[in-house]
C-alpha cells in the first residue's frame, strides 16, 4: 500500500513533535480550558444531573418502593437488574451498528464508537450474569438454570470477550477497525440464533416446577414507577460512560499516533548518527 | 467465483494427500478423543449410550478447529498470503475453496467417527437419512465459520490461542443442534430432528454469506 | 464469589425470612454497584493519565 492510513502521522514534521515536547509541560495559553480528562461539558452537565438522580435511584430501590407480595424485599434486584440488562443489549447493538456503519464510512469516529459500547457491554453483561444469579438464587431456588436467556446471554459474554481479544491484538488502526468490526458485524445474527436454538433446546425437557413465574403480573403505582425511572437513569448513565469511554479510546490512538512519531523520529536521528540517509533503503 | 473455489480447494486437498496431515495425525486425534470420553464416563453405567451424540460433535467440533488450524498454517509459510493476494483469484472463490476443502475433509471425519462411534459405543445407526443430512449442513457450517475466524486469526502470532476463543462461542449453535438431531436420529423419532437441521443450514447461510463477503477485507491485512 | 454467597446464605436463613431477602439484596446491589463503579473510576483515571501524555490540542475530539 501506497496511501498512508494515517494522513495524521505523515503530516507531523519532526520540528513540530520537539516544539511539542517542549511545550508540552507548561499549559497552553491557547486552550486553557482543556483539561486532562476524559471529560467534556456534556459528560460534567450528565455527571451533575446524574449524581441526584442516583441518590434518588437508590432511594426509590431499596427504601421507597415496597416490597412485593410473592417476592418480598428481593424484588429490589428488579431495579438494578432490568436497567443493566437494557444497557448491556443496547451497548451490543450500538457496537454492531457502529461495526456496520465503520465498514461502510471508515472513520475514526465509528470504530471507536463500536469498541467502547462492546467494552461497556462485556462489564454490563457480566453485572447481568451475576446480578441474574443472585436474583436467580431466592425466586428460583438455584443460581444458575440453562433457561434461554441465561444460557444466550452468557454466550454473548463469550462473544464479546473474543472481540476484545481481537480488539487487543496490536495492529495498525485500519487493520484493527476491519478485523473488529467484521467480528462485531456479526453479534446480532448469533445472538439471534444462539438465542432461538436454546430457546428450542429448553422447550424439549423444560422443568416447569423451576420455574415459578417471578414476577407478580400487576406490577403497578410505585413499583412501576421505579422500575421505569431506574431504566432512564441507566441508559443516562451508559451515556455518561460511554462518552468517557469513547473519550479515552480516542486518547489512547493520539497517544499511540505521538508516540510512533517520536520513536520514528529518534530511529531517524540515530540513522543520521550512524551515516545513514533518512530516506535510505532499509538493509 | 466457482472455478477459482474449484481451483483452491483441488490445491489445499492435494496439499493433504500429499502432507497426509489430517488422515496421519487428525484421524486418529479423533478416535482418541472417544477413547478419552469413554475413560471419562464409565461405559458400563450407560452414561456413554446417553452421551453419544453430545460426545461425537464435541469431538467433531475439536477436530474442525484443528483442521481450520492446518489448512491456515498451510498459508502462513513462505508468504503464502502475499501470493494468494496477488494470485488474482476472487476473495469469495478462496473462501469458497477453503470451505470446501476443510468441509471435505471434515466430512471424511465425521464418517471415520461415526464408524467409531458404532463400533465402540456400540450405538446403533438408525434413522441414517437424519444422520447424513446432519452431517451435510453441521460440517457446512463449521467449516465456514472456521474459514472466515480462521483467515482472521491466520497472520497473528497468537492465532492458536485466538482462533478457539472466537470459534467455539460461535459454533455453540451447531453443537446444540446437531447433538439434538442426532438424538432424536439415534432414538428413532427423527421428526423432531429436522427443525434442527433447519437451524444449522440457516447458520451455515449466514456464514457463507459472511465469508463472501468480508473474506477479501480479511485477507488485505498484514 | 457465589460458593461465598450460598454459605452466607445458608448460615443467614435461620435468622429469618425477611433478612435473608436483604442478604440477596445487598449482594446484588453491593457487587454490581461497586464493580461498575470501579469500572467508571478506571476509565476516567486511564483518561486523565493519557490526556496528560498529549499536548491540549491533541487532547479533543474535533476541536
Amino acid at each position: 500500500m501506497t496511501t498512508p492510513t494515517e494522513p495524521r502521522r505523515s503530516s507531523i514534521r519532526p520540528s513540530d513533535v520537539v516544539t511539542d515536547a517542549t511545550s508540552a509541560p507548561t499549559p497552553s495559553a491557547a486552550a486553557p480550558s482543556v483539561r486532562a480528562t476524559s471529560g467534556s461539558r456534556t459528560t460534567r452537565v450528565l455527571g451533575i444531573v446524574l449524581v441526584p438522580a442516583l441518590a434518588l435511584w437508590a432511594y426509590l430501590a431499596l427504601l421507597g418502593s415496597p416490597a412485593d407480595v410473592n417476592q418480598g424485599e428481593v424484588v429490589r434486584l428488579l431495579y438494578v437488574h432490568v436497567p443493566i440488562v437494557v444497557i448491556a443489549y443496547a451497548a451490543c447493538v450500538l457496537s454492531a451498528v457502529a461495526s456496520a456503519v465503520w465498514l461502510w464510512k471508515r472513520t475514526q469516529w465509528w470504530d471507536l464508537v463500536a469498541a467502547s459500547a462492546a467494552e461497556i457491554a462485556t462489564v454490563m453483561v457480566a453485572a447481568t450474569l451475576v446480578v441474574g444469579s443472585i436474583y436467580g438464587k431466592p425466586t428460583w431456588g438455584v443460581f444458575w438454570t440453562w433457561d434461554a436467556r441465561l444460557t444466550a446471554t452468557a454466550m454473548l459474554m463469550l462473544l464479546l470477550l473474543g472481540y476484545l481479544a481481537v480488539r487487543g491484538i496490536p495492529a495498525s488502526v485500519e487493520v484493527r477497525g476491519r478485523r473488529s468490526a467484521i467480528v462485531a458485524m456479526l453479534f446480532i445474527p448469533n445472538i439471534v440464533i444462539v438465542n432461538q436454538s436454546v430457546v428450542w433446546w429448553r422447550s424439549l425437557h423444560q422443568d416447569p416446577t423451576l420455574f415459578r413465574l417471578s414476577l407478580s403480573p400487576s406490577i403497578e403505582g410505585l413499583m412501576l414507577f421505579t422500575l421505569v425511572y431506574s431504566f432512564a437513569v441507566g441508559l443516562l448513565f451508559f451515556v455518561w460512560l460511554l462518552i468517557h469511554r469513547f473519550r479515552v479510546a480516542y486518547l489512547q490512538d493520539q497517544v499511540d499516533a505521538v508516540g510512533l512519531d517520536l520513536a520514528l523520529e529518534e530511529r531517524r536521528e540515530q540513522g543520521w548518527d550512524d551515516g545513514w540517509a533518512p530516506g535510505g533503503a532499509p538493509s | 467465483m466457482l472455478r477459482d473455489a474449484w481451483l483452491m480447494a483441488g490445491k489445499d486437498l492435494r496439499l493433504e494427500w500429499r502432507s497426509r496431515v489430517v488422515l496421519n495425525q487428525i484421524a486418529p486425534l479423533a478416535l482418541l478423543f472417544l477413547v478419552l470420553f469413554a475413560f471419562g464416563l464409565d461405559p458400563d453405567k450407560g452414561l456413554l449410550d446417553k452421551a453419544t451424540p453430545g460426545l461425537y460433535w464435541v469431538a467433531v467440533l475439536f477436530c474442525g478447529l484443528l483442521a481450520v488450524q492446518r489448512s491456515f498454517a498451510l498459508e502462513s509459510t513462505d508468504g503464502n498470503r502475499d501470493a494468494l493476494r496477488m494470485s488474482g483469484l476472487e476473495p469469495g472463490g478462496i473462501f469458497l475453496g477453503k470451505f470446501s476443502a476443510i468441509a471435505a475433509q471434515l466430512l471424511a471425519l465425521e464418517a471415520l467417527l461415526l464408524a467409531g462411534v458404532a463400533i465402540l459405543y456400540s450405538a446403533r445407526l438408525d434413522g441414517f437419512g437424519l444422520l447424513a443430512l446432519t452431517c451435510v449442513v453441521a460440517t457446512a457450517a463449521i467449516a465456514a465459520a472456521g474459514t472466515l475466524y480462521g483467515v482472521l486469526a491466520a497472520g497473528l502470532r497468537v492465532r492458536e490461542t485466538l482462533l478457539p476463543l472466537l470459534l467455539l462461542p460461535v459454533l455453540a449453535p451447531v453443537l446444540l443442534g446437531s447433538t439434538r438431531a442426532f438424538e432424536a436420529a439415534l432414538s428413532g423419532t427423527t421428526t423432531d430432528g429436522w427443525p434442527w437441521v433447519g437451524l444449522i443450514a440457516i447458520f451455515a447461510l449466514v456464514y457463507v454469506g459472511a465469508g463472501i463477503a468480508a473474506f477479501g477485507s480479511l485477507m488485505e491485512e498484514t | 464469589m457465589t460458593p461465598l454467597l450460598a454459605t452466607v446464605s445458608v448460615v443467614l436463613a435461620q435468622i429469618g425470612d425477611s433478612s435473608t431477602q436483604w442478604v440477596y439484596v445487598a449482594a446484588g446491589y453491593g457487587i454490581v454497584v461497586i464493580g461498575i463503579a470501579v469500572y467508571a473510576v478506571l476509565v476516567i483515571r486511564r483518561g486523565r493519565k493519557l490526556s496528560r501524555q498529549l499536548d491540549p490540542e491533541d487532547r479533543r475530539w474535533m476541536s
